[in-house]
């Protein structure tokens, strides 16, 4: 763990280093004014504090050893296919949440909704699995009543509904 | 006086109102417990209404939305970790730790009652001293509010239970996260990269959903998904670590009595009185208010390790400071005609079309007009409690579903809240983006609600900050000219040598054990 924790230390401080440096002036344009800390400023001081912080982490985790060392214990096959596991699930969550936000904007809300919570549940049981897909289309009128009638907010329509 | 009392209450004591006032509390509830759709956006749907109708039925159904629904963001808060706005995020803290405790009916109640009865002591405190208190407000300029913002920052280092090097960068990213889209002094472009949707900077909104609600629904999906793997890793007979893949515990449907609001009425009475001194201050709004309540509370705990991880002091402390700001927020607009939040200037709208105008004359000029307006906030205060009560009784039948089995329904109401604000797919985007942000904060042991108090109080710290130096032609001790700042000066310096004392003693205690 300290391990991770000293490169994604170390990580934040390249992110803080590039907007200090690059970001921040290219995308600021310099105004002075008297007695004014312009607009750089701020976001630099934020940025500079992101540096000083980020460098303090990784020299305490440098000096108060072990740091080289897996916490977690390398050796551990379980404890590393529990790790495989985690990371696994971190990119099937990723995705598929991306591919749903995706689907809202070129399919549509209400199909890409539909779809998603119809692979979600495709683990249930027949009869829990068609309570949830009505729940869902319930939810739907619901939501078309209220966000569509009532609001006048036109979801997003993509290239089906 | 008595006449005037009188001709008040006989404008607010009617069937009419009161059905009016029923029928807002109830919308205020539902609303506002949806992730995303607040009660200023449920006054501002209701706002039109107002035109068409007297002003003594037009109040009274803001009003009533804009209470019950104050509180009603806890309900997100608490049952799915979704906050409703800045206030709420504050109550996550502790509430959805305490649902995941197998608490959550309690903590409902323990929100409904401590932050109701924080409401009323606010209403009383606005009804008694409400010229008073606006006066004193009005020596408030942007070198004290500079201070005040500086002492809620300090209040945030004693918030995250790990490192305060990590709570610092955390608040670092959302100072800057903050400085988005325009400078808020002289309104020329400041990285927007030339996107559209970025010049007035990033919302609210998405990014509050972002942090919590989506980061939290990554946890879900990632225990559904690891609890199916490590099910078919141990059918093939393969050794793996980890529980079941979900940590909740079944519900128990305890209930929080008034009588246990006595255990903690301390926490209770010093975080409504931060509520409302924050409430009556002009521009600062309720975001600020539950954050310094609960730094401070936490400071003074006899039990400070058990904050974040379901203490119920810190839900109570939270929750009372937020509501409290209620009816405090009427103070600079009943008396200054300032209003001290949006919801406050939705109602400045309603009144002046009304040609209702409040102000330093007001109370004189129309005391009728204001005894309504109090007269209002009492049968609010009584309307939303018994509404509340059975809102819970409703809602906290979602404390014994398993979490995972809500991922889609939460997810569609978090993308409908996010795409609702400004029906922008990119808010979206945003939201998305801050949930991996928040996910990856989680992971590392940096604090979301740190992250997101900076990026709520980024625009109003540079804007006062930047307006006292030009005020004082960039001179520093400006802080220690007038007796207010020098006591905001000393607060503030006396709160970092106890922080740092409270981090050394901390690190002692943990090398000699």
């Amino acid at each position: 763990m300290k391990k991770r924790d000293t490169m994604f230390s170390a990580l934040i401080f390249v992110f803080a280093a590039v907007c200090f440096f690059y970001v921040i002036p290219a995308y600021t344009p310099s105004v002075e004014v008297r007695h004014d800390l312009g607009p750089e400023m701020f976001p630099k001081l934020t940025m500079a504090m992101l540096m000083i912080c980020s460098l303090a982490l990784v020299a305490i985790n440098l000096f108060s050893g072990s740091s080289g060392k897996n916490d977690e214990g390398a050796g551990d096959e379980a404890a590393a296919r529990e790790s495989n596991l985690q990371l696994a699930a971190w990119c099937k969550s990723f995705i598929a949440v991306l591919f749903y936000i995706l689907g809202v904007s070129f399919v549509g809300f209400y199909s890409s909704t539909f779809v998603f919570t119809a692979v979600y549940f495709r683990r249930l049981e027949r009869k829990a699995y068609a309570a949830v897909l009505v729940t869902n289309l319930a939810l739907f009128a619901l939501i078309w009543f209220g966000f569509e009638k009532l609001m006048k907010v036109a979801l997003p329509a993509g290239l089906l509904f | 006086m008595y006449a005037q009392i009188m001709e008040a209450f006989s404008l607010i004591f009617n069937v009419n109102v009161v059905l009016i006032i029923i029928g807002g509390s109830l919308l205020g509830l539902v609303v506002g417990s949806l992730p995303g759709l607040s009660g200023t956006m449920a006054i501002a749907i209701a706002l039109p209404i107002t035109f068409y109708i007297s002003p003594w039925f037009g109040i009274p159904l803001i009003l009533s939305i804009y209470k019950s629904s104050q509180w009603a963001g806890a309900v997100g808060s608490i049952l799915i970790n979704t906050p409703g706005n800045a206030a709420n995020a504050a109550i996550l803290l502790d509430g959805y730790p305490l649902r995941k405790q197998g608490h959550g009916q309690k903590a409902l109640e323990a929100s409904l009652k401590s932050g109701w009865a924080a409401d009323v002591l606010s209403d009383v405190i606005t009804i008694m001293v409400c010229q008073p208190l606006a006066a004193v407000a009005l020596y408030f300029r942007p070198p004290e509010f500079a201070l005040i913002i500086v002492t809620a920052f300090l209040m945030i280092a004693t918030m995250g239970s790990g490192s305060a090097i990590k709570t610092l960068m955390a608040a670092a990213l959302g100072l800057f996260v903050s400085t988005f889209g325009q400078d808020p002094l002289l309104g020329t472009p400041r990285l927007n990269f030339n996107i559209p949707d970025l010049y007035g900077g990033f919302n609210l909104v998405p990014l509050l959903i972002g942090v919590f609600a989506m980061s939290e629904l990554f946890t879900q999906m990632m225990d559904r998904f690891t609890g199916v793997a490590r099910a078919r890793a141990t059918q093939m007979g393969l050794d793996v670590q980890g529980g079941d893949g979900t940590d909740f515990a079944p519900e128990k449907f305890e209930h929080f009595r008034f009588r246990d609001l006595r255990h903690y009425f301390a926490v209770w009475l010093r975080s409504s009185l931060i509520g409302t001194w924050v409430g009556v201050l002009p521009g600062i709004g309720s975001g600020v208010s539950p954050w310094i309540a609960y730094g401070v509370s936490k400071a003074r705990s006899k039990k400070p390790e058990e904050y974040g991880k379901g203490s119920m002091e810190g839900l109570i402390s939270a929750q009372a400071a937020c509501n409290a700001v209620g009816g405090a927020n009427l103070v600079p607009l009943i008396a200054l005609g300032i209003p001290g939040d949006t919801t406050a200037a939705i109602l400045l709208g309603a009144l002046m079309v009304h040609g209702i105008q409040p102000g330093p004359t007001f109370i004189k000029a129309d005391p009728v007009s204001v005894y309504a307006i109090f007269a209002t906030l009492i049968v609010c205060d009584i309307v939303y409690y018994w509404a509340g009560k059975f809102f819970i009784k409703g809602v906290s039948k979602i404390s014994a579903f398993d979490n995972t089995k809500l991922v889609p329904f939460v997810l569609m109401f978090c993308v409908l809240g996010t795409y609702a604000i400004n029906t922008s797919l990119f808010d979206v985007y945003v939201m998305f983006a801050f949930g991996v942000v928040g996910y990856v904060m989680k992971k590392f042991g940096y604090s979301p609600p740190a992250f997101v108090i900076a990026f709520v109080l980024g625009y109003l710290f540079e804007m006062n900050l930047r307006q006292t130096f030009r005020l004082s032609d960039g001179r520093i001790w400006v802080f220690l000219k007038d007796p207010i700042c020098l006591v905001l000066f000393a607060l503030n310096v006396f709160l970092c040598f106890y922080f740092l004392k409270k981090t050394f003693d901390k690190k002692r205690g943990a090398q000699s054990r």
